[in-house]
């Protein structure tokens, strides 16, 4: 298998991924990933949530800094006594203090400051320390630095309190992946262990992707070939759920097929907090064409358990238990990877939607 | 069908009835296994699991039912069991320990019994077995040592067959995904058998109690499979005998008493049901929304993987069989349904289910671990059959994980806070 390590380091779902199983509880002798986070006492508080800046500080910023009113870190990170808290946000690479990231960083800075915990509904507490951090692919984070630098001066300039920064490099060589970490980053998060810390170790040929809590999102960009593998993966997890749901119901079946139910198992609920209107269109049509192709797949009698109404979508109809074992043994023969995880799809007018 | 016990059991209208005439057809089958020639069948009971989410549990009658088999009821937690087809009759009792836990007590001959409790379990999603891995017999052993004086006779039985080291038929349930086979045994004891060369071990240990303690810790760090325990006796504390516990929750009562044979399953009963709470309550994966701030944004994830760590890494062509005969064959040993995703000579992601309970599950399987994701909802009776099926099949010295916690100190625990309970 020929892959760029280094290339996957920048795809932010993978660098998500890995920062998820970076706080999960592992054996001892870290048989997958050392969970650096996890030791350090931090743990997940939210998941992409969508803050907003609170009024006063609206008002003023606004005026004087590029900005925007609200966004929407990948992850928030705490430890038990809520005093560290940490906006984790994933980027392929650096970027310049006049790009569009650059506002959103000056809004996370914003927010990461003595403000963190009420913007988390947390109420104020002035102990907290909020650190916004990036978790970067590789030789990016210098010049990350130096333009975290710049905003960060450019808000205490304007009679603003930001919060602290820092960057997570990851890199990998051929046999293991790393992360890099200033100091000033080891001691806000309280980590234990001196950079560079290796966290997974590689074996020849094989892709280190760690099974993906988050298989896909809208609002990540990806390379073509990330975007398959994560379009198969929540192929893969709708399947699942479609088998187990049928699986687990008793006879006679008579239900319709909720894509937003389906995405909202396929990605542990995160589909229903996802702030993309458009992209959740889109991702509802991609189920549904991939229910469509499952459907064509299908042969009698299964074929005829499974129905389109032009109103209210894909109807299973599943009388009695032989006709239920038929559906689950031609539902467990589909393969995913055959039926077009790489199309694009586009939202289409005049078409139905079970969105809500 | 034994017509002379369906009549017995039809006439039994009590519990007390019932106690009694176990406990004498128990005291009964030990003179005659005293005198090594048993007239009639062992007393046996099968330990039952139902779904744990309190909204969709059913009525005993209701899960029994919708296999044609019907109950009738002798008091508010004890019923006959009735099974009209092909012409069986009464089966025998079954009692409703909680709403999750079922034991089916019978004296039908083992062949009989233990394939109608077989099919029952693999024709209903909602039953399973309890799954008692080596791992869980290892702590359960220590148990007896505390329970029972050291010059009692324990018996032990360690079965062990890497069954993926090579491909071949054997790889396969021997018909409709059976689970385990008559003897409790995968190992093929035929005189047509194949010859087969692959690692295959079946040990009956039966020595006194201060012999094995001194020596199995030993035995086990020399001979890998000797940690894959796949029965073990609870000495009776009454008189001679035991009760002998397989990993798939059968009990066969070689005592002379009924009651303690009963006592014993409670006891197991509950370490188990402790066991599964605390590894639902541990690995659970979902999404918990917090209370604080704007309802439905804050998604707190929680949860821990369960990890199984082989000893050894398997070979290159183990771990192919392991996932061809897994995932390329709809029946399988696992019970398991996926399509692996390929991300190297060893290593595979799958998305898959368990079939047996229609349940999600994610699997990371590479030649030197297992990684599993369950979501919320998922029964922890699942992670203890994976666990059971790899000490069998795969590797006996694996150990097992919920998130940092190794799985035998959770067993560990379940068992030294069980407390007598007047619930049942």
């Amino acid at each position: 298998m020929e892959q760029d390590i280094n290339s996957l380091c920048k795809d932010p779902l993978f660098q998500l991924n890995l920062a998820i199983w970076l706080t999960q509880p592992q054996p001892p002798d870290n048989v997958a990933i050392d969970p650096i986070f996890y030791r350090s006492g931090l743990s997940i508080y939210s998941i992409g949530p969508l803050l907003s800046l609170p009024p006063e500080v609206r008002i003023n910023a606004f005026e004087k800094l590029d900005c925007q009113d609200k966004a929407c870190p990948d992850l928030v990170l705490m430890n038990s006594e809520r005093i560290k808290i940490c906006l984790l946000e994933c980027k392929a690479s650096s970027f310049g203090i006049r790009s569009n990231t650059a506002r959103q960083a000056r809004t996370l800075l914003l927010m990461a400051g003595p403000i963190v915990s009420d913007i988390l509904g947390l109420g104020r507490n002035w102990r907290n320390c909020g650190i916004l951090c990036y978790l970067i692919g590789p030789n990016q984070s210098g010049q990350l630095e130096d333009t975290l630098q710049t905003l960060q001066r450019e808000i205490k300039d304007n009679g603003f309190e930001p919060g602290y920064f820092g960057c997570i490099e990851i890199s990998a060589d051929e046999s293991v992946i790393t992360l890099e970490y200033s100091l000033e980053v080891k001691e806000l998060l309280s980590l234990k262990i001196d950079s560079p810390l290796q966290i997974m170790k590689l074996e020849k040929d094989t892709d280190p992707r760690p099974l993906y809590f988050i298989p896909y999102d809208p609002n990540i960009n990806q390379t073509a070939e990330e975007k398959e593998f994560s379009r198969r993966v929540l192929f893969e997890r709708i399947l699942e759920f479609f088998i187990t749901d049928i699986g687990g119901a008793d006879v006679p079946i008579k239900t319709y097929i909720k894509t937003e139910k389906f995405l909202n198992d396929a990605t542990f609920g995160m589909y229903s907090i996802w702030d993309d209107d458009e992209a959740k269109k889109c991702l509802r049509k991609l189920v549904r064409t991939f229910l469509k192709k499952i459907e064509g797949t299908l042969k009698t009698p299964a074929k005829e358990c499974m129905h389109y109404e032009i109103e209210d979508g894909y109807m299973v109809d599943i009388k009695d238990d032989n006709a239920k074992s038929e559906f689950l043994k031609q539902l467990q023969k589909i393969k995913p990877e055959t039926m077009g995880v790489s199309e694009r799809v586009q939202p289409s007018l005049f078409e139905y939607d079970d969105h809500d | 069908m034994n017509i002379d016990m369906s009549k017995e059991i039809k006439s039994i209208d009590s519990r007390e009835k019932m106690i009694r005439y176990f406990d004498g057809y128990a005291a009964e089958r030990m003179e005659e296994l005293g005198k090594k020639s048993t007239k009639r069948p062992l007393v046996k009971s099968y330990m039952l699991e139902h779904v744990g989410d309190s909204q969709k549990q059913k009525d005993i009658s209701m899960v029994l039912g919708m296999s044609g088999i019907i109950t009738e009821k002798i008091d508010e937690n004890l019923y006959r069991v009735l099974d009209t087809n092909n012409g069986n009759g009464y089966m025998g009792f079954v009692e409703v320990f909680t709403p999750r836990y079922f034991v089916f007590y019978t004296s039908q001959p083992s062949d009989i019994a233990d394939s109608w409790v077989k099919n029952l379990v693999f024709n209903s999603p909602d039953l399973d077995h309890i799954w008692l891995s080596g791992l869980t017999f290892n702590v359960l052993w220590k148990r007896v040592i505390q329970l029972s004086k050291p010059y009692r006779y324990v018996s032990l039985l360690f079965v062990h067959e890497s069954i993926y080291e090579i491909d071949s038929k054997a790889n396969e349930p021997e018909h409709n995904e059976n689970e385990y086979n008559e003897d409790q045994s995968a190992l093929i004891d035929r005189d047509v058998a194949e010859i087969i060369e692959r690692r295959a071990a079946k040990f009956k240990l039966v020595d006194k109690i201060s012999v094995v303690q001194e020596k199995l810790d030993k035995l086990q760090e020399l001979y890998s499979p000797l940690y894959a325990i796949s029965q073990l006796r609870f000495p009776s504390p009454i008189g001679r005998g035991g009760h002998d516990f397989y990993d798939n929750g059968k009990v066969t009562n070689r005592s002379g008493d009924f009651r303690d044979h009963r006592s014993h399953i409670l006891y197991v009963q509950r370490i188990y049901d402790e066991l599964m709470k605390r590894t639902e309550e541990r690995a659970w994966y979902s999404l918990d929304k917090e209370k604080v701030s704007v309802p439905g944004k804050f998604q707190k994830l929680i949860g821990a993987p369960v990890t199984i760590d082989f000893g050894e890494p398997l070979s290159k062509e183990t771990f192919d069989y392991w996932i061809k005969s897994t995932f390329g064959r709809i029946n399988n040993k696992f019970r398991l349904w996926g399509n692996p995703i390929v991300l190297g000579p060893t290593k595979v992601h799958v998305y898959g289910v368990d079939k047996h309970l229609w349940k999600p599950i994610f699997l990371e399987l590479t030649n030197k671990h297992l990684i599993a994701i369950v979501p919320k909802g998922t029964c922890g009776n699942t992670i203890h059959r994976l666990i059971c099926n790899i000490q069998k099949y795969i590797d006996p010295s694996a150990k097992a994980y919920i998130g940092d916690k190794e799985y035998k100190s959770l067993v560990d625990e379940s068992s030294k806070e069980i407390k007598y309970g007047t619930g049942y």
